[in-house]
């Protein structure tokens, strides 16, 4: 049996081992850096983006929630939100009349996240409790008026901080957590059918904030995390992440892939986005925002959300912008944040509509607000 | 009846993940050997893999073919293009002449094959080789191979002499005084701000942390030495006045009276008495719930509704079946699929598109012929 000195020489040789190639590495993908999309776009003569003050307005704003929104999530189909609060309840709203059809208290009020399954009958939420709790629509209340729980998904040993239906399987669910670890539900039978991470370092070393399932490629999700990094997964094999994204500077809390299903977006608390390509981790553009000119800190990235093309980005930030990036050119096109009507607080949550019509906004101001197109889009 | 006293809820401490089992010595070691081992091997993949990896030009170009194939409701308008202009357009692009007073004076959208740094709104700087010093149309600043001043992400390079000590992109690990999120790592000495405060923070620790604050140091999973992550008592409020917040206990809240018999979190726009909000402000009262007065104006919102099986053929009053219940099921069916089966009115070109805009627009369909959003409700704006 080897000895204990002996095993400090090996753990350190390891050690060394495990730098040297990560700055191998780093060398690497450096060469093959060889442009960056904006640079791309501009050589081959992109035209920009132009928006008028007056092309995308706040066309409803949803009032209910009586603390901040933490979360919101878009049915497939039909024009429906729910959307999470930190008052401990869920909200359905129809968002083209601004209605609300469901209005859910939760047992655990501390929620962080909600989710619309892919039929828009059943939403699922977690939180602080550690669970993720599944609602069936169509249940009858209770005599105080509640809504009972169809499910609730146990096993976490952390916060449940996102979670996302895999598009068309009412069944299935992933979920990210403080625990450091991201799991796929049976949501019929509440059993956790795989660990994505966890004891070994395959997975993120710290809180796992955000996943995004590629809806080109069901097997293939992304998560970000506290640890600075993006993951790839295939849920066919939780032993190892398939690849892991470096780049951001600081915790990673929302990750949104691109319409093409080969490229994601990120954004961070170091205040940029970036577009990274799945199949050969490039790191292919940052979105950095131009430093305060009172040297004051970098607002940090909330939350992002594609359109539907690809060529918008936008970009909840915690003082209240929410940028539009011009992705090919890396430019802001608009600030949504200074636009009339808009928020009075931190941007939480984004969320783009199934047809690319509509983003709705929540914020810590306790309101959702829809955002659409209103110019003229004519061709003469 | 009285008033409560607050019940102050104490938030659920989620667990940590689980720690290695702290075996002494030799079989930790083995442990940790074990995973750097392994991590070795994953590293040697990952750069095994990147043999015959594409450069990132080859990414951009895929991501410039992709945007412009699916058609975008929130991009503005096409540029209208003069057909006078029509000409001129392909004997330039013949030419690959940008030149700057005919490309402006017709209002085109010049496509330059060459890098076109002249004096002239229509046509950008589309490299970095474009922006010379004294290059005055580019919209960005300038940053030539020799010229740093403008300081910049992309700009400043870790030995950029010219780059002032606060160019946050200058400072990397080894910083001194640019302190700043970049800077400061995990070891992080006199530059304490957020990002050094991480779950095993020591002495850059804010002294009043707050309490569920993502961005903070308090990241749910606050230890005890770091931060005080407790709800502050919220004694002077009652429940009406739902202090589940951290911290946020609005003073007037506490006026609420039990009796008030408003939607309990609404209760806390209360003034000197318990005014509750009006009937329009109770949930929906949509589908299940209705508004009904009770004594002082205060109004609450029960549940009136009960779908009748009759719903699923066409009954209006019923609460879960509307127009997108499908004729012909049986009246115990759930009528959980989306269905469309009211005829959708035709989409004529201006309508399409306009469903967010037109506040008569209640359902949105998708229009067969132009395939944009569209009101189901026919709605034309």
């Amino acid at each position: 049996m080897a000895s204990v000195a002996g095993l400090k020489e090996k753990h350190a040789a390891a050690t060394a081992s495990v730098n040297s190639l990560r700055e191998r590495l780093r060398q690497r993908r450096e060469m093959l850096l060889d442009t960056d999309v904006a640079r791309y776009s501009k050589a081959q003569g992109r035209a920009p983006v132009s928006f008028n003050s007056t092309d995308l307005v706040c066309c409803r704003t949803l009032q209910g929630h009586s603390g901040k929104v933490y979360s919101l999530d878009w049915t497939p189909e039909k024009n429906w939100i729910v959307s999470a609060s930190q008052d401990g309840r869920l909200i359905v709203w129809n968002a083209l009349t601004s209605q609300k059809t469901h209005a859910i208290k939760l047992h655990c009020p501390w929620v962080m996240t909600c989710a619309f399954a892919p039929n828009g009958q059943s939403v699922a939420c977690g939180g602080l409790d550690s669970a993720c709790s599944i609602f069936n629509l169509n249940s009858q209340v209770d005599r105080d008026g509640n809504m009972p729980v169809s499910r609730i998904l146990t096993g976490h040993k952390g916060y449940v901080s996102s979670c996302q239906y895999v598009p068309d399987q009412e069944t299935r669910l992933i979920t990210s957590s403080g625990d450091q670890t991201c799991v796929l539900w049976d949501v019929t039978t509440g059993q956790r059918i795989s660990i994505f991470g966890g004891e070994f370092p395959s997975g993120h070393t710290a809180d796992v904030q955000s996943v995004s399932i590629n809806s080109s490629n069901t097997n293939m999700f992304v998560s970000g995390s506290c640890d600075a990094t993006v993951r790839l997964w295939d849920i066919r094999i939780a032993s190892r992440a398939v690849r892991t994204y470096h780049g951001h500077e600081s915790d990673v809390n929302s990750v949104k892939f691109f319409p093409d299903g080969h490229r994601f977006g990120t954004g961070s608390d170091d205040g940029t986005c970036r577009l990274f390509d799945m199949r050969t981790g490039h790191q292919l553009q940052v979105y950095s925002r131009e430093p305060d000119r009172n040297d004051n800190e970098l607002p940090t990235v909330t939350s992002i959300a594609f359109s539907i093309s690809g060529r918008l980005l936008f970009a909840g930030y915690s003082n209240g912008d929410c940028y539009v990036w011009d992705t090919l050119l890396a430019e802001v096109v608009l600030n949504l944040g200074n636009l009339q009507n808009s928020h009075d607080g931190r941007i939480s949550c984004l969320g783009m509509s199934s047809d690319g019509s509509a983003l709705c906004t929540g914020s810590w101001d306790k309101n959702l607000k829809i955002w659409a197109f209103s110019g003229h889009r004519k061709i003469v | 009846m009285g008033e409560e006293v607050a019940v102050v809820l104490e938030p659920p401490r989620p667990k940590s993940p689980p720690r290695y089992p702290d075996l002494c010595g030799r079989r930790r070691l083995q442990l940790e050997l074990q995973i750097l081992n392994r991590e070795v091997d994953f590293l040697k993949d990952e750069l095994q893999s990147l043999e015959g990896v594409p450069p990132v030009s080859r990414s951009c170009k895929e991501v410039n073919e992709f945007v412009g194939t699916k058609q975008d409701p929130l991009l503005p308008i096409e540029k209208k293009r003069h057909r006078s202009c029509g000409l001129f357009w392909w004997i330039r692009s013949k030419l690959c002449i940008c030149v700057p007073w005919i490309c402006c004076s017709c209002q085109c959208l010049p496509k330059c094959k060459r890098p076109c740094c002249f004096d002239c709104s229509c046509c950008s700087c589309p490299d970095v080789s474009c922006c010379k010093p004294g290059c005055k149309s580019c919209n960005k600043p300038c940053c030539g191979a020799n010229n740093c001043s403008c300081c910049d992400m992309s700009c400043c390079k870790p030995d950029c002499p010219s780059c002032s000590p606060s160019c946050s992109s200058c400072c990397k690990p080894n910083c001194s005084s640019c302190c700043n999120p970049s800077c400061c790592k995990p070891n992080c000495g006199s530059c304490c701000n957020l990002s050094c405060c991480k779950p095993n923070c020591g002495s850059c620790c804010k002294p009043n942390c707050g309490c569920f604050k993502l961005s903070s140091c308090c990241k749910f999973q606050c230890s005890p030495n770091c931060c005080t992550c407790t709800l502050p008592s919220c004694s002077g409020c009652n429940p009406c006045g739902s202090c589940k917040g951290c911290c946020s206990c609005p003073s007037d809240c506490c006026n609420c009276k039990p009796s008030c018999g408003c939607f309990s979190a609404q209760c806390c726009s209360c003034a000197e008495s318990c005014t509750c909000p009006s009937c329009s402000s109770c949930f929906g009262c949509f589908k299940s719930f209705k508004c009904s007065n009770l004594f002082g104006g205060c109004c609450s919102c029960k549940q009136v509704f009960k779908c009748q099986s009759s719903c699923c053929k066409g009954a209006p009053s019923c609460c879960k079946c509307q127009s997108s219940c499908c004729e012909g099921e049986d009246g115990s069916s759930s009528c959980w699929r989306p269905c469309c089966s009211v005829p959708k009115p035709s989409c004529p070109g201006c309508s399409c598109g306009c469903v967010w805009s037109c506040r008569k627009c209640t359902e949105g369909c998708r229009c067969s012929g132009c395939r944009n959003p569209c009101c189901a409700t026919g709605c034309l704006c």
